[in-house]
């Protein structure tokens, strides 16, 4: 049977306004549904954003590099990865029996920590000869080569700028103590200390800004060059040339050639005349990095053969902190953190059940239910960072406890942890039905009795869950260790509960606080541990809920 | 009465004096227990009091609540000039408050509009599957988001900004206050969606039953009638974000800039607070003591906007 439409005299929308109108409402529900659709995408997009970023930096501290033996048989190679080469790259230096790893510097390096670079690769032809006392000279008309001066000046340039802006400094600081050199001699004070003292800093602030503003004058005459050419030195971003398989340092550059020193020749005779040769730009400078010029070539040469393995590395679970970026592990801290951990989940578990079966006893008292959030309002609703000022006063000041321990920032977590182990044993008290323990009650069992075989038994798990929850995003804050002194070193794995250490988030928030960008990675990497270790309470605490859940009984 | 007679009511007498102790031991310790944790929120309270009103002593009030400049002298050697500092507290509210709504600005809108989709559009199995990841996001720790406002969205943001042609450092309050609306948007949409899910199915269905349309009934009627609550989440939110720490410490600036400009550098009540507490201090310089007199106007403003939302969200439940 078909549907039959309705005659336009019985529909409520029967004229064209009327239909339009209702058409635009229904469009309003399409729109609220697409952007609440979008705004839900947005947010995930957001988070799984942010989760892809976290990996991405967090990658580089778990591999490694090492160096293939096996390729030793290449014949360029062959030197590079016997002894006095690779002991250099290398800390575990020549063992036939396994590939070595690489030295931390040649990691950072490899990892692309130790300096912006780029490969340029040439079609065109350049010719090669040796100028007699051991330096090459490149000739070819290729815009690489005003490149090189330009950023080459540029470099210099940016260096007298900043020794000019030094100057600068040091000369307004000059004329504001002449203002109180003048102040005074005008009150008479001339054979004071301080008088003396003054006249000492001007003289020796006035030296200071004549030789930095010297140097700033020879590394503008250096950038205008001699003619055309200029020097490039250990100060400057380095030019490497590759030519057919020696890789040599630009030392001086013009338009039209380059002055070059070898820095690994293969063994091959070098012909005279090339159509293709290729250039790398280390964006910084060879005296502002650990790795040479040198080590960089044999990486180059090295990675270019194919003769470098990247590998899994897991000594960063556990190392301790380093001042070296790819020697900091996790390891101290993730222990400290355990530690820290026990010592919450000990104090604060039973101090928070105990105290909320109490509190639930006294709720049905009319004063007290008045009273109640006043008093616990301090401890449930203060912001971390204060529980740390609480500590520093109480158990550090008055107890005087050793700052930096395992007990110390337990006992802080532990309070952090409080408030949040009492509501949900509040919550998971309010599962059991009162009639339960009227009826105990009425055959006779001690309050005691109730409690243990009546009221406890079927809200522990939901008690431990909720806990384990609370405990969770307790071993995540930071604040309130910052105020404390955990902003330590932490090398060693703490010994005992009074030896310093320091957790894992005030180490991720030591990790991003440092200038290196190789600790960036160690940042992210703890993160992902920090991740996995709430995670893994989270997931202890919904198997512990699914397991004990009362059948047919849900709570949340 | 037998002798075996009087020895059995011994016994029981015996059992019935070691219940007696087993009842005051535990009564005991559920009492200890409570009164522990009372202290330490009363302790909490009265210490961080005690401690602010030792720096009253030196520092006027008038002078902390009202002083627009906060140069609290990290400095340098006890003789210098000015050592004394300056306390007053308006720079550092105007930067937690600038950095708060930074945040608010982005988190109210995604969070409600999600939280919308999920109790009136997803189906209940995905709306079980969403909450718990929801549930997931919110316990991410904040030191988290500080390394993230650190080493992307302060650069990102001051690069944007040179592109545009602002200049603008990598420390700016609208970095910080983005990644707070990042931070802060799973708890409030948890908030959201169980406030929504709350206004009873009936009055949904009497408003469709009515001819209204489903945006139509989820705007003049879900919203409305889950106001209070929605209102009192956004107060907790707004809690939360006052007293985030560890992402402002990483990424906010410890200048105190009186600025409403979201490329300035600003900073904020709890940075300062770490800051003047760094490392261990004297402990009697005012300087040291203005930590625990901004802590205790931290403590007093999160306990009001605790108590108001509370408040909100009980008011309704007795309505109802």
């Amino acid at each position: 049977m078909r549907h039959m439409p309705l005659k336009p005299g019985l529909s409520l929308h029967s004229t064209r306004e009327a239909r339009a109108e209702l058409k635009k409402r229904r469009a309003g529900d399409r729109l609220l549904r697409l952007s609440s659709l979008f705004a839900i995408s947005m947010m995930g997009l957001i988070f799984l954003g942010l989760a892809s970023f976290v990996v991405n930096r967090a990658m580089p501290a778990f591999i490694s590099y090492h160096a293939s033996l096996a390729a030793q048989d290449i014949p360029s190679l062959s030197h590079l990865l016997s002894a006095p080469y690779l002991n250099t790259l290398s800390d575990e230096g020549v063992d036939a029996r396994h590939n070595p790893k690489l030295s931390s510097r040649a990691d950072i390096y490899l990892k692309g920590l130790a300096t912006a670079r780029r490969m340029t690769e040439f079609d065109a032809s350049a010719s090669l000869e040796a100028d007699g006392d051991g330096r090459f000279v490149l000739e070819a008309s290729s815009p690489a080569l005003g490149e090189v001066v330009e950023v080459a000046r540029q470099s210099l340039l940016s260096q007298a700028r900043s020794l000019q802006g030094q100057a600068l400094r040091r000369s307004l600081l000059i004329q504001s103590l002449r203002q109180e050199e003048e102040r005074l001699r005008s009150i008479g004070a001339v054979d004071t200390p301080r008088y003396f003292e003054l006249a000492n800093s001007i003289r020796r602030f006035t030296a200071e800004r004549e030789q930095v503003a010297s140097q700033a004058r020879r590394l503008e005459d250096r950038a205008r060059g001699e003619g055309e050419r200029v020097a490039l030195d250990a100060s400057l971003p380095s030019f490497l040339i590759f030519y057919h398989g020696n890789i040599l340092r630009v030392v001086e550059a013009s338009e039209r050639s380059l002055v070059m020193t070898p820095l690994i020749l293969a063994a091959s005779d070098v012909p005279q005349r090339t159509e293709s040769w290729s250039m790398l730009r280390l964006e910084v400078a060879e005296a502002r990095r650990s790795i040479s010029d040198l080590e960089v070539a044999a990486l180059e040469q090295l990675r270019k053969e194919g003769a470098l393995s990247v590998r899994p590395d897991l000594s960063f679970f556990t190392r301790g902190n380093s001042t070296s970026a790819e020697r900091a592990g996790i390891g101290a801290a993730l222990l400290g953190t355990l530690y820290a951990l026990m010592v919450a989940m000990l104090i604060a578990l039973p101090l928070g059940v105990a105290a909320s079966l109490r509190l639930k006893e006294l709720e049905r008292k009319a004063w007290f239910a008045r009273f109640k959030p006043f008093v616990l309002l301090p401890l449930s609703g203060a912001p971390v960072v204060l529980i740390g000022l609480f500590a520093l006063v109480v158990l550090v000041q008055f107890f005087d406890l050793a700052p930096a321990s395992p007990l110390l920032a337990g006992l802080v977590l532990g309070m952090v942890a409080l408030p949040h182990v009492m509501a949900a044993t509040e919550r998971a008290l309010s599962v059991v039905p009162p009639l339960r323990k009227e009826a105990a009650f009425a055959l006779g069992a001690s309050r005691a009795d109730v409690l243990f075989h009546h009221v406890l038994p079927p809200s522990l798990p939901a008690i431990f869950s909720g806990a384990l929850v609370a405990f969770a995003s307790a071993i995540g804050q930071a604040a309130p260790l910052l105020v404390l002194g955990f902003v330590i070193f932490a090398v060693d794995a703490p010994s005992g509960l009074l030896s310093a250490t320091t957790t894992l988030p005030v180490q991720i928030f030591i990790w991003a606080d440092e200038p290196d960008a190789g600790f960036a990675h160690r940042a992210a990497a703890g993160i992902i541990v920090l991740l996995a270790l709430v995670a893994s309470l989270h997931l202890a605490a919904n198997l512990i809920r699914a397991r004990f859940a009362p059948k047919g009984a849900s709570h949340g | 009465m037998s002798l075996s007679e009087t020895r059995q009511r011994g016994q029981r007498s015996k059992r019935a004096a070691l219940v007696e102790i087993r009842e005051h031991l535990v009564d005991g310790s559920l009492n200890l227990a409570l009164l522990i944790v009372v202290a330490l929120s009363l302790g909490l309270f009265l210490v961080l009091f005690w401690q602010s009103v030792r720096f009253f002593l030196d520092v006027p009030v008038t002078e902390f609540l009202f002083g627009l400049n906060w140069s609290p002298q990290l400095g340098l050697r006890e003789d210098q000039v000015g050592s004394s500092g300056a306390f007053g507290i308006i720079p550092l509210v105007a930067g937690t408050g600038l950095i708060a709504a930074i945040a608010l600005m982005l988190a109210v809108p995604m969070s409600l509009f999600s939280a919308i989709y999920v109790s009136e559009f997803a189906t209940e199995r995905a709306k079980r599957q969403i909450s718990r990841m929801i549930g997931l996001l919110a316990c991410v720790p904040s030191v988290v988001f500080g390394v993230i406002a650190m080493m992307l969205v302060g650069p990102m943001v001051r690069d944007a900004a040179e592109l545009m042609g602002f200049g603008a450092g990598a420390e700016t309050a609208l970095a910080v206050g983005l990644v707070l609306g990042v931070m802060i948007s799973p708890f409030l949409t948890a908030l959201f969606i169980s406030a929504l899910s709350d206004v009873p199915t009936g009055l949904r269905q009497a408003s469709q039953g009515l001819g209204a349309t489903q945006s139509e009934t989820i705007f003049r009627l879900v919203i409305p009638a889950a106001m209070p609550r929605l209102k009192g989440a956004l107060i907790l939110a707004l809690a939360k974000l006052v007293s985030e720490t560890i992402v402002v410490v990483m990424a906010a600036g410890l200048v105190a800039n009186l600025s409403f400009l979201p490329l300035e550098s600003v900073t904020t009540i709890t940075v300062q607070i770490v800051a003047l507490l760094g490392g261990y201090q004297d402990m009697d310089s005012p300087r040291t003591l203005a930590a625990f007199a901004l802590g205790l106007f931290l403590l007093l403003l999160t306990i009001g906007l605790n108590l108001a939302a509370f408040r909100l969200i009980n008011n309704e439940g007795e309505r109802r």
